[in-house]
């Protein structure tokens, strides 16, 4: 089945936003765009699955993040085989940002748990609403709001502290 | 559809404010605004850094490698229907359009 004309013209122009979320999920560039490559791919192959007229932008982002969480696991695992403790440090990585107060601002976004992450920057950027989030999410609304509101307190509290300059320096090889 | 004015806003480089304003008003989908409920990271300094780090994202130029992706996808499509116009199964599609990674 091929895509129609909405999904081919929507998935141009939904790339710059799916590379934020990209890299706002896992912090890294390649990683990031390997995620909106592999989103095009399989958005264009399950086309048929897009009803027209329905929310793309909900669909593309379902795609990425089920990418995201499908390759995480798989990274998590191939690192444990490595060493255990390097598995939980896998997102965190501040990347070429100009501004210190963004970098800093990366760096304890990356220090949340994914799914909180995910919810924070699908309701506080990407601009969807809890019903979209929780669809994208594949969870409920109220699930949707605790991590939220889990993932601000605990943003603030790394802003505030002083965690985020031993997770930084930690990360220094 | 509904997507579009926003996303022609996003395209012209005019990210923004108001762009940003009107996006967490109303959300991306088809979902009634009554509906919609916004959050307070909406409002605060948490949520406006968050926003500011997603943007710088979002406007970064993107990378010719995915407009080449859509035309590899465009030309597969094109010679997969010249097969079935054929009355053939499509199955030299993938050779015609060349090897999924050329790098």
């Amino acid at each position: 089945m091929n895509p129609s004309k909405e999904v081919r013209e929507g998935l141009v122009d939904a790339i710059p936003n799916l590379r934020a979320f990209a890299m706002s999920l896992c912090g890294r560039s390649a990683w990031a765009d390997d995620l909106v490559q592999e989103t095009l791919v399989r958005a264009w192959a399950k086309s048929d699955s897009y009803q027209d007229g329905t929310n793309l932008m909900a669909w593309l982002f379902t795609i990425l993040r089920n990418e995201f969480y499908s390759q995480l696991r798989k990274r998590k695992r191939e690192v444990e085989d490595i060493d255990g403790e390097e598995a939980g440090r896998l997102t965190a990585a501040p990347g070429q940002l100009p501004n210190l107060e963004m970098k800093d601002f990366q760096a304890a976004l990356a220090l949340l748990p994914e799914d909180q992450r995910e919810a924070i920057v699908l309701i506080g950027a990407s601009g969807f609403s809890y019903e979209e989030a929780a669809e994208i999410m594949g969870c409920a609304i109220g699930t949707v709001k605790s991590r939220l509101s889990r993932a601000r307190t605990r943003l603030t509290e790394i802003l505030e502290g002083d965690e985020l300059q031993s997770a930084v320096g930690e990360k220094v090889n | 559809m509904t997507v579009l004015p926003r996303w022609e806003s996003v395209k012209s480089g005019a990210i923004g404010f108001s762009f940003r304003l009107h996006s967490l008003r109303t959300g991306y989908g088809t979902v009634s605004k009554q509906q919609h409920e916004t959050d307070p990271i909406i409002g605060d300094a948490v949520g406006s850094q968050l926003r500011s780090l997603y943007q710088d994202f979002a406007s970064e130029a993107v990378p010719d490698r995915f407009m080449q992706l859509i035309e590899k996808l465009e030309k597969l499509e094109e010679v997969e229907e010249q097969a079935r116009a054929r009355g053939g199964d499509g199955a030299s599609a993938e050779q015609a359009a060349g090897p999924e990674d050329g790098s």
